[in-house]
C-alpha cells in the first residue's frame, strides 16, 4: 500500500497502533479523573473542580499531570532496587496489551487474534505481578498488606471472570473478538447472557480495584496500598494503569455484551466510545454510592456466590446450545 | 539473516539466564520473579511455533496463576522479609570485577546458558529429535476435540489428581490448625 513493501507496512501499522493505544490511555486517565471528580461532586451535592479551566474545571487534571511530571522520583534506601523500579511498568504493560485485541470498528482492530478472548484473560492475569513487586519491593508493611489483598482478590475474581467470558465465547461460537461483535448484529449479548454480564461487571470492578472492592488501597485502612512508597512519574504509572484498567474492562464489557462498535447512524468508533464510557460512568456511580466491603466478605462473595453462579451459567448455556 | 533464528536464540538465552537465576537467587521472591520471566520466554517460543493457544494458556496458567500463588505463599511466610545488605562502597573497578565473577548473577549464568544452548544446537543438528511440519491455521479446535474424545480418560484422570491434591492441602491445613 502507498508503494511501501509489505513487511515495512505491517511494522508501520504496529507502531501507529501502539502509539495510538498509549496516547489513548494517557488521555483517558486525564478525562476519567476529571469525570470522576465531577461525578463524585455531583453525588455528594458539591460542585467539584471549577477554578482551573472555568467554568467546568477541565484544566485541573492537566495541571495535576504537570505537577506529577516535575516531582522528584524518590526511592528509599531499604527498598529492593530493581524490583521497586520495574514494578510500575508491569500493570501499565498489561493494560496496553489488553487493548491489542479490542475492535474499534469494522476492520479497525490492532491484532485480529483467533483467540482474542483468551488473550484478554491472559494479559490481565499478570497485572497482579506488578502490584506484588511494588508491595514487596517497597519493604513497607502497608504496601505488603495492600499487595497481599490484591493477590487474594485477583485469584478469587479471575475465575468467575474467565467463566463469564467463556459463556460469551460459547454463545458466539468463537473466541475471536470480531466474531463476537458480528454475532451481536441482531441482539446484544447482554439480553442473551444477563447473568454473565453481571458476573463480568462485578468481577471487573474487583479487577480494576474500584469501590466497593478498593480494599487494595483502602485509604482509611492502609494509607495507600501497594503504591505507597512511590512518587512522581512512577506513581503516575500506577495511576495510569488503574484508570486504564477501568476503561479496559469497560471496553471489553462493551464489546462482549453491548454489541461493541455496532449501532445506528454514528460511525463505529463513536459507538464504541459511547458504550465504553457509559460503563465507566456506571462504575463511578457505584463507587460514590456504595461503601467498601470487608476483605473477607469480598472473598466469600467471590468463592461462594459468584463462582457457583458462573459455573451454573456455563452449564445452562451448554444445555441450551445443545438443545437448539 | 534468518530473523526467526535470531529471535529464537535471544528468547532461549533469556529463558536460560532466568532459569539459572531461579536456582541461584538468594532471595526467594527474586527466584519467583525470575521464574515468571522464564515462563514468559517459553510462551514466546510457543508463539514462534505458531501455537498461540499454548502460548496464551502458558501465560495464563503459569504466570497468572502459579507464580501468583507461589508469591502469595511467600508473602504469608517469614521468608518475605527483605534483608537490607551492607552496601558495597568499594571502587567501581572492584565492584565490576566482583559482578563479572559472581556465580549468582555475573557472567556465569550467561556462560552456562550459552553452553547449554550450544549443546542443544549440536544435538539438534545431529537430528536427535526430528520434527514434522505443523499444519497451518487454528490449533485450538483440534486440540479441544482431541481432549474431549481421544484423550478424555487421561484428561479426567489429571483433573482427579488435581482434586486429590487440593483435598490433601485442605486436610493438612485443618490438621495444622488444631
Amino acid at each position: 500500500m502507498f508503494g511501501i513493501p509489505e513487511p515495512w507496512w505491517s511494522v508501520i501499522r504496529a507502531v501507529v497502533w501502539a502509539l495510538f493505544i498509549i496516547i489513548f490511555l494517557a488521555v483517558n486517565a486525564i478525562v476519567a479523573v476529571w469525570l470522576e471528580r465531577k461525578v463524585s461532586g455531583r453525588i455528594q451535592r458539591r460542585i467539584g473542580p471549577q477554578r482551573v479551566g472555568r467554568p467546568i474545571g477541565w484544566a485541573q487534571t492537566i495541571a495535576d499531570v504537570f505537577k506529577l511530571l516535575v516531582k522528584e522520583d524518590v526511592r528509599a534506601e531499604a527498598t529492593d532496587k530493581w524490583v521497586f523500579l520495574l514494578a510500575p511498568a508491569i500493570p501499565f504493560a498489561a493494560i496496553t496489551l489488553m487493548f491489542l485485541v479490542v475492535p474499534w470498528g469494522k476492520n479497525l482492530i490492532p491484532l485480529n487474534l483467533n483467540i482474542g478472548l483468551l488473550f484478554v484473560v491472559a494479559v490481565t492475569s499478570f497485572e497482579v505481578l506488578g502490584l506484588f513487586m511494588a508491595g514487596w519491593g517497597s519493604n513497607n508493611k502497608w504496601a505488603l498488606l495492600g499487595a497481599m489483598r490484591t493477590a487474594a482478590a485477583m485469584i478469587s475474581y479471575e475465575l468467575p471472570m474467565v467463566l463469564a467470558i467463556l459463556a460469551v465465547g460459547m454463545t458466539a461460537g468463537s473466541l475471536n473478538m470480531n466474531d463476537v461483535v458480528n454475532a451481536q448484529s441482531r441482539v446484544p449479548f447482554i439480553l442473551i447472557q444477563p447473568v454473565a454480564f453481571l458476573i463480568y461487571y462485578i468481577a471487573s470492578l474487583a479487577e480494576a480495584n474500584r469501590t466497593p472492592f478498593d480494599f487494595t488501597e483502602a485509604e482509611s485502612e492502609l494509607v495507600a496500598g501497594a503504591n505507597i512508597e512511590y512518587s512522581g512519574l512512577r506513581w503516575a504509572f500506577f495511576f495510569l494503569a488503574e484508570y486504564g484498567s477501568l476503561v479496559g474492562t469497560s471496553a471489553i464489557a462493551a464489546t462482549l455484551f453491548l454489541g461493541g462498535w455496532r449501532g445506528p447512524i454514528l460511525p463505529g468508533p463513536v459507538w464504541f466510545l459511547i458504550k465504553t464510557y457509559l460503563l465507566v460512568y456506571v462504575a463511578m456511580w457505584i463507587r460514590w454510592t456504595l461503601p467498601r466491603v470487608r476483605i473477607d466478605q469480598l472473598l466469600d462473595f467471590g468463592w461462594k456466590f459468584l463462582l457457583p453462579l458462573a459455573l451454573a451459567d456455563i452449564a445452562v448455556t451448554g444445555i441450551v446450545l445443545a438443545l437448539l | 539473516m534468518n530473523w526467526q533464528l535470531v529471535t529464537f536464540y535471544i528468547l532461549g538465552l533469556v529463558i536460560l539466564y532466568a532459569a539459572y537465576r531461579v536456582v541461584t537467587s538468594a532471595v526467594i521472591t527474586h527466584a519467583a520473579l525470575w521464574l515468571a520471566v522464564a515462563l514468559v520466554g517459553v510462551a514466546g517460543i510457543y508463539l514462534q511455533l505458531q501455537a498461540e493457544f499454548l502460548a496464551i494458556i502458558q501465560v495464563l496458567i503459569y504466570v497468572g496463576a502459579i507464580v501468583t500463588i507461589i508469591i502469595f505463599a511467600i508473602m504469608l511466610s517469614p521468608l518475605r522479609e527483605i534483608k537490607t545488605e551492607e552496601k558495597d562502597r568499594r571502587g567501581g573497578a572492584t565492584r565490576m570485577g566482583r559482578a563479572v565473577a559472581s556465580v549468582e548473577w555475573g557472567l556465569a549464568p550467561v556462560a552456562a546458558g550459552l553452553l547449554f544452548a550450544l549443546g542443544m544446537t549440536w544435538a539438534y543438528s545431529r537430528q536427535a529429535w526430528p520434527v514434522g511440519s505443523v499444519p497451518p491455521g487454528l490449533i485450538t479446535e483440534p486440540l479441544g476435540k482431541s481432549l474431549m474424545t481421544t484423550y478424555l480418560l487421561p484428561f479426567e484422570v489429571a483433573s482427579v489428581l488435581l482434586l486429590v491434591a487440593m483435598v490433601g492441602a485442605i486436610v493438612l491445613a485443618i490438621r495444622g490448625q488444631k
